[in-house]
């Protein structure tokens, strides 16, 4: 039976859409509902889809053997495990890592301060040396002397080998 | 499928897994293992190859198991998993073809019988009738080919409807579609796969 209103089976595309039921125009519908050679087609259809789907679970299933399964299981098991085993391994090297961090931070601190004592210390001995090569400027001999010298009665105390003894003593 | 932890809770298990017992895994293991075997083998049809793929999923899952919080089914962000790493290996697949053709020729020059078809071959075809049996081998393989050759969203579609049997709602939620366009990739795959039976019967194209 055809479709009395255009003489015309469904196409493939009405087809498929009918078989997946998007929303095609209802005389669509109503030529499926009434024409035999589109509702074979449709069977056709959906008996392709159900063969397809028995032939590819056929051809995942078929060659494998009863115990596959569970032997794949085990394995997954044994690597999940591994993969656990090799995280905590990794959070170690981590904590390794943040170990060894700070051993440099310390290390460095410690170097830099040792480079800088060593600096300090080079300093000090070259401001030594400076100090010893040049040395301070030495006293005024009339400032050594004014420390005897009280100012009004005491004339000064002239030292020196020009003084004659009869200046020192007087003379009889 | 095997039911044998059918009544177990995935978010349960996934709650205990989180909180670091690793043994409980084993429970999703064995429950979501051959149906991502199964998704695994429909894009690759290579044994070893979805194997490989189902042992890095889970492996995967195991990782971010973390990140999983819940708001989406297990088995949904599991098959998202099995998905995607399926489609890296067909990518990768695709790549070096001309590379692997040079290097490793086919030991079966001559025949127009490739990889694909060994893998037919190795099926044991229930039907009595020989003939029967290889034209649904050739019928077979033809289909697999018309649906390899799909884009990739039309093909993930298209096995998790027809070979993984999801309903449209959980396709939407696995693939992140709308309705319409997981039903449309739905309508484009089936016309195209009824063009090739169509052909191959040597019948007129309507």
């Amino acid at each position: 039976m055809v479709n009395p209103k255009d003489n015309k089976h469904l196409s493939k595309k009405e087809l498929a859409d009918c078989y997946y039921g998007i929303p095609s125009s209802p005389d669509a519908r109503a030529h499926l509902d009434s024409c035999t050679d589109c509702q074979n087609a449709y069977s056709d259809l959906r008996g392709h889809m159900e063969w397809i789907a028995a032939d590819y679970e056929r051809q995942a299933t078929s060659a494998l053997d009863p115990y596959f399964f569970a032997r794949e299981a085990q394995a997954i098991m044994s690597r999940v495990r591994a993969s656990r085993s090799s995280l905590s391994f990794l959070f170690a090297r981590w904590r390794w890592f943040a170990a060894s961090a700070a051993f440099l931070v310390v290390l460095v601190g410690a170097l830099t301060v040792h480079t800088s004592q060593r600096q300090y210390k080079r300093l000090w001995d070259q401001a030594h040396t400076v100090v010893a090569e040049f040395g301070p400027v030495s006293p005024n001999p009339n400032e050594f002397i004014s420390v005897f010298d009280d100012g009004n009665s005491n004339p000064g105390f002239p030292i020196g080998p020009d003084v004659q003894d009869s200046e020192l003593f007087g003379s009889d | 499928m095997d039911t044998e932890h059918f009544d177990l809770d995935d978010r349960e298990i996934v709650r205990a897994v989180q909180q670091g017992d690793t043994e409980r895994f084993e429970g999703l293991v064995r429950k979501y293992q051959p149906r991502a075997y199964r998704i695994a083998h429909y894009y690759l049809h290579d044994q070893e190859e979805a194997r490989d793929v189902v042992q890095e999923s889970f492996l995967l899952a195991f990782k971010h198991i973390q990140r999983f919080r819940g708001d989406a089914k297990f088995s949904t962000w599991f098959v998202r998993i099995v998905i995607n790493l399926s489609l890296n290996r067909l990518r990768k697949r695709r790549t070096p073809l001309f590379w692997k053709r040079w290097h490793y020729p086919r030991k079966e020059s001559g025949s127009s019988v490739g990889e694909t078809d060994q893998v037919v071959q190795r099926v044991a075809d229930p039907l009595p009738n020989p003939e029967q049996q290889t034209l649904n081998r050739e019928l077979g393989l033809r289909i697999r080919k018309a649906i390899d050759a799909l884009p990739e969203k039309q093909k993930t579609v298209f096995i998790l409807r027809h070979l993984d049997g999801l309903s449209i709602k959980d396709i939407c939620q696995v693939t992140g579609m709308a309705e319409g366009t997981v039903k449309s990739y739905l309508s484009r795959s089936a016309v195209r796969i009824q063009e090739m039976v169509k052909r191959y019967y040597g019948e007129p194209e309507g």
